[in-house]
């Protein structure tokens, strides 16, 4: 099909990003300090938001440890068990203070081992001001980035593309060579109100789990002609403010851009490979059975291989439902088990495989997730096994980019509702500004409003920034390093005995090898451990004076310090 | 007066818009009969108070129906069987002509009640209980006149009948203890001491209060107030909601409807409900439910004290002025535009709203002012600010409207089940590629379309959507790809609805498929510019469509005549008119009504 540009005939008036609002295009277009800004939101970045869908139960997905007995006593028929029986919490984080200790559900284990890696984090206490209780009013909060009592019809994410392209302005100037793929891509069918601009088609383009499959049809269908005279039923001038003439452009952008994108993704999709890790299909344990399956590992399957072929998308949507467990959220004979369990099995396992997808494809270093809910539920469990609408919860964060760590405090949880510690434009400003990059002032001043950085808090004092983002985005190993190692070997030089500290942050088999210089196992410990730091004693007596290793090992430990024995 | 009375006929172009509206779509007769009433003349014609029950539903396994009896299917089969059954409902499928536009007018309205009281199947889990549920908006429908339940004994002279007010706000009552009601938003679960409230909620948000006009909602003034109601009031209206349960026998039956509902926990008394006075927010006058102590028993609360307050809790709600404003809303979305500002709230929508209230709240008053209204055809005489053509399809307005417009022969529902079934499947795989899961909404408040502010019906239209749409036109009206809904046979249809006069002139032709079939089609012209409705340039990509692509004659518009009047070559006029059909209707113009 050939190219076309009709909706520069259209006109569609109110493209133009807040910034520039009221001067010609034209000039802006040519003007260098401008195509200057353009071109500095140049980095290979993307962001990947996760909807949870129906307000997830965050104190049964981050569970505080240090008021425990409190937590349970508040919602005993839907707690998470601690150190009873053998599905309790994972401990996350044992080298934090006591009283910032937390744990994460007993299904969350692919969760736990990301946060170890340094692929995770996880933020407290995330929530807005007059937290709506409504699941729709609470979403549309979130989408816009407004206050509780905003109505916007742009979303945030919709103005960070406007001023990041600007001066060109979507749909009208798009795609360009530079920018040739969708500005965002929502997966599944909705148009969300997180893309949209004001008065114009949302930012994003939306996409089903087959592109190929698209378009193929949409090369075939009559209405997507656009060879003719008017193929495409631009309304008559008189018409064009009137009703009519709205909806009329709305489908006919949406029809062009659908037409334009999802060759180009169909393209990208065909032309790279399939992935080669093993994604989740199911929960194992007992849930419902519609609960059963893992709603993620498509989509983000989809969202891989297109970031694998090159695709300069900046922003996803990936989504799932299910959240809204006012009965039921766990099997009553068991509360680690159920509907919840399965939804958070099913967001850390496909996580995992995500990470590790991209991984195997060398770009895992070009992604950050964040997880987004309307609300937390109430802190108090219901009578049906579930929990009733509340205000703040945890955010989620995944990613090479992400520094680990548990951020904010353990909620007070004496309360009804977890209280306020992020508002959660703060995580995305911080986001903005230094995931992806984006000038501080434009994130004040053109999509949030409020300087969520290091401005005044209506509330009282100043936002603090949030530290959430790696400087150097370090292998691996120097993060796993940080909290699995050989914290001393003493003394050393040693003579009849040695004394090796180690440090894990997990249950782990450890095994501890004494080492001769030709590689030789001359002694070794095997031991079960819990996170924390522990002591192994060596006895030297008999043993010739030279140098030696001590190697520490388990799933996640790999350490090795040199030892000297003198007589 | 904003809602001022339109009079004198119709007209081709309103006959059609008022049929898409109000009956998903006209067929040419329907739409040039209409084209000869006056606006009242023709809703007094929709609002028909004198329509035949609906059979019921069928097994095909028993051949009997399984609402009062026993089925061989299995559940999940019934609600397919449901889902069809439904589908004939709004089809008229085997309903009398005279009656036929009446009938799918209701059932219009009670797909309207589904997108407002909505539910999903995969939550409720019984098909009986949606059929019930989908019974008492049928009842509810047509409002204009009460129920009346005639005398027990006709003979008695003393035994009465009574009269059972029929209107929006006792529908309200009787969906609060629905069967399928109670399995979806939970309230079988809300029990006395342990307070489940996710249904007292969605009817304060959802379903009678709402949360006020977006982006003009004044400021909250407390922890927990959304300014036309409170956290409070969830709670107490919990409280008032609680001790409730299922009765999935179907043996509880509502003496006022005479349609089964749910049942009070307990024996003669209702042990689950809360006890007591329960009192609401500054927001709602800071006013007390209290049972009737005639109806306690033993100082314990009834079903009787329990419906009762549920009652009282409604009446509550509706005598806030905000209620009757935000369902005239709704209202006005799904039958006008969905866009609402300030002004067009204080004017129309404080209008319908006062119409709604003065009636005691019975959606036909409304109704009847707004469909015979100026404002719903071309809004203000002189100004482009018209409705017609306002509103994106919705998948079901899409694919009805389509079966419809061309007439497709429908099986009947007794006598050809089995084809029914199939036929029936095909259209909602059809919606459901298309964005609509029947019965199915991804959310609690429904499908989005009917509430997602600021896009509302905009959310049909996405690139899937918007392509298995399309897809939907071709695989209808193309030769070749037969689909199970069937298909027009578009020969015959032009020959059974256009005069020799007409089909055998191609521009003549097109104009008047576009007067019929799109929204906005006056004043059409194929040389003069910026006077018709659709542009010069758009009839002439029609016509290139039609005769040019591929170009087979070397007059190709002498040549269509010639085929016409002379019945040559059908083969190649079915061609031609598949070409333009699919040109026309795989269209921007047609996914609006």
């Amino acid at each position: 099909m050939k190219r076309r540009n009709f909706i520069k005939k259209m006109g569609f008036a109110a493209g133009a990003p807040i910034a520039f609002q009221g001067i010609p295009m034209k000039v802006l277009g040519s003007h260098q300090n401008l195509q200057r800004l353009a071109a500095q939101s140049d980095n290979d970045r993307v962001l990947i938001i996760l909807q949870l869908h129906g307000g997830n139960d965050g104190l049964n997905t981050v569970i505080p440890i240090s008021n425990y007995d409190e937590y349970y006593s508040r919602r005993a028929n839907v707690a998470i068990p601690y150190k009873v029986g053998n599905r309790t919490l994972i401990p996350l984080d044992s080298t934090v203070a006591t009283e910032e200790q937390v744990g994460v559900h007993p299904d969350m284990h692919d969760f736990k081992y990301l946060y170890d890696t340094g692929r995770a984090a996880v933020f407290q206490g995330v929530s807005y001001r007059n937290n709506n209780g409504s699941h729709f009013r609470g979403r549309d909060i979130w989408f816009m980035g407004g206050d509780a009592d905003d109505y916007f019809s742009s979303g945030w994410v919709g103005r960070y593309l406007n001023t990041q392209y600007a001066p060109l302005s979507y749909p009208a100037d798009f795609p360009t060579t530079e920018m040739p793929d969708p500005l965002a891509l929502e997966m599944g069918n909705d148009v969300s109100l997180l893309f949209h601009q004001e008065g114009n088609i949302p930012t994003s383009i939306s996409l089903g789990s087959n592109p190929e499959g698209l378009a193929n049809l949409i090369e075939q269908l009559e209405g997507f002609e656009d060879e003719g005279i008017d193929p495409r039923g631009n309304p008559p001038a008189f018409l064009n403010d009137s009703p009519y003439g709205q909806e009329m452009n709305w489908i006919l952008g949406l029809e062009d851009k659908s037409e334009v994108y999802i060759q180009r993704l169909a393209e990208i999709y065909e032309a790279t490979s399939e992935t080669t890790v093993t994604y989740p299909e199911t929960y194992p344990f007992n849930a419902p059975q519609g609960a059963k399956t893992n709603p993620l590992s498509n989509q983000l399957q989809v969202v891989a291989r297109l970031l694998a072929g090159g695709i300069k998308t900046k922003v996803f949507l990936v989504k799932m439902g299910g959240f809204d467990t006012h009965a039921s959220q766990v099997e009553s004979y068991d509360p680690t088990m159920g509907l919840h369990g399965a939804l958070l099995y099913h967001i850390s396992s496909a996580m995992r495989a995500f990470q590790a997808d991209l991984r195997s494809r060398g770009i895992e270093d070009r992604a950050l997730t964040m997880t987004m809910s309307e609300f937390g539920r109430r802190i108090g469990s219901n009578g049906s096994y579930g929990t009733d609408h509340g205000t703040g919860g945890p955010t989620l964060m995944f990613g090479l980019g992400v520094k680990q760590g548990i951020y904010g405090t353990v909620p007070d949880v004496s309360q009804s509702n977890v209280g306020l510690q992020f508002d959660f434009r703060q995580i995305c400003a911080n986001i903005l500004k230094d995931w992806l990059c984006v000038d501080q002032s434009v994130i004040t001043n053109d999509i949030f409003f409020r300087n969520f950085i290091d401005g005044t808090d209506p509330d009282g004092g100043t936002y603090e920034p949030i530290d959430l983002i790696k400087e150097v985005i370090l292998g691996e190993k120097e993060v796993v390093k940080s909290k699995y190692k050989i914290t001393s070997l003493y003394p050393n030089p040693a003579n009849n005995y040695t004394q090796v500290k180690v440090m894990v942050n997990n249950y782990q088999d450890v095994k501890v090898e004494l080492i001769d210089l030709n590689g030789v196992v001359v002694s070794e410990f095997n031991r079960s451990v819990a996170p924390g730091e522990h002591t192994f004693s060596f006895m030297l007596d008999g043993m010739s004076p030279g140098f030696y290793f001590i190697k520490a090992k388990s799933q996640l430990l790999d350490d090795t310090k040199r030892l000297i024995i003198r007589k | 007066m904003p809602l001022t009375e339109l009079t004198g006929p119709l007209g081709k172009k309103r006959a059609a818009h008022l049929l898409r509206r109000a009956c998903f779509a006209g067929t040419v007769s329907e739409i040039e009969s209409f084209a000869l009433l006056t606006p009242a003349q023709a809703v007094q014609q929709l609002f028909d108070a004198a329509l035949p029950d609906p059979v019921l539903p069928i097994d095909p396994l028993t051949g009997q129906e399984w609402i009062t009896q026993g089925a061989q299917s299995e559940g999940f089969e019934l609600e397919g069987f449901f889902l069809a059954w439904n589908l004939s409902q709004i089809l008229g499928n085997g309903i009398e002509e005279t009656k036929k536009l009446s009938y799918i007018f209701r059932e219009r309205l009670v797909f309207f009640f589904h997108t407002h009281f909505t539910t999903k199947r995969s939550v409720v889990g019984n098909a009986r209980s949606l059929y019930h549920q989908q019974a008492l908006f049928r009842l509810f429908a047509f409002d204009g006149t009460d129920i009346i339940i005639p005398p027990e004994d006709p003979d008695d002279p003393d035994s009465m009948e009574t009269i059972v007010p029929r209107n929006f706000k006792q529908l309200t009552k009787k969906i609060c203890v629905d069967n399928a009601m109670l399995v979806f938003l939970d309230g079988r679960l809300n029990v006395k001491g342990s307070p489940n409230e996710n249904y007292a909620r969605e009817l304060l948000e959802l379903y009678s209060m709402g949360r006020g006009l977006e982006g003009n909602v004044p400021e909250p003034e407390f922890i927990g107030d959304y300014f036309y109601y409170s956290e409070e009031d969830v709670q107490a209206g919990a409280r008032v909601l609680s001790g409730f349960t299922t009765d999935t026998t179907f043996a509880t039956i509502d003496e006022e409807t005479g349609l089964p509902r749910g049942t009070a926990r307990g024996g003669t008394t209702a042990s689950s409900h809360e006890e007591g006075s329960k009192t609401f927010s500054i927001r709602l006058g800071n006013a007390v439910v209290t049972p009737d102590p005639d109806l306690l028993l033993g100082g314990n609360p009834t079903e009787e004290s329990a419906l009762d307050e549920i009652s009282q809790f409604v009446d509550l709600i509706y005598s806030q002025e905000e209620a009757a404003r935000h369902i005239c809303r709704e209202i006005y979305r799904f039958f006008v535009y969905h866009q609402i500002d300030q002004t067009l709230s204080d004017d129309i929508i404080q209008e319908m709203a006062d119409v709604f209230a003065a009636s005691e709240f019975k959606i036909q008053s409304v109704l009847e002012v707004l469909l015979t209204s100026e404002h719903f055809y071309e809004a203000e005489a002189g100004s482009d600010d018209n409705n017609f053509g306002s509103i994106i399809k919705s998948p079901l307005d899409l694919v009805v409207g389509f079966i419809r417009n061309f007439e497709i022969p429908i099986p009947d529902y007794v006598t050809e089940l089995e084809t029914f079934h199939d036929f029936a499947s095909g259209i909602l795989q059809s919606m459901s590629n298309q964005g609509l899961d029947y019965y199915e909404p991804f959310e609690v408040a429904g499908y989005p379309a009917y509430h997602q502010f600021p896009i509302f019906n905009r959310n049909w239209i996405a690139t899937n959507y918007l392509t298995n749409r399309y897809n939907f036109i071709r695989g209808s009206v193309s030769n070749g790809i037969i689909m199970e809904m069937g298909q027009v046979d578009i020969l015959q249809f032009v020959r059974d609805n256009f005069s020799d006069a007409i089909a055998s002139n191609a521009r003549d032709l097109i104009i008047a498929i576009s007067e019929y079939f799109l929204p906005t089609a006056e004043n059409l012209s194929f040389d003069t510019p910026d006077v018709g409705e659709l542009t010069v340039e758009r009839l002439n990509y029609f016509l290139t469509a039609f005769l040019f692509a591929p170009q087979i004659d070397a007059d190709p518009e002498a040549a269509w005549t010639f085929r016409w009047m002379n019945g040559v070559d059908d083969e190649v006029i079915a061609n031609q008119l598949t070409n333009l059909f699919n040109a026309m209707l795989q269209s921007p113009e047609y996914q609006l009504m």
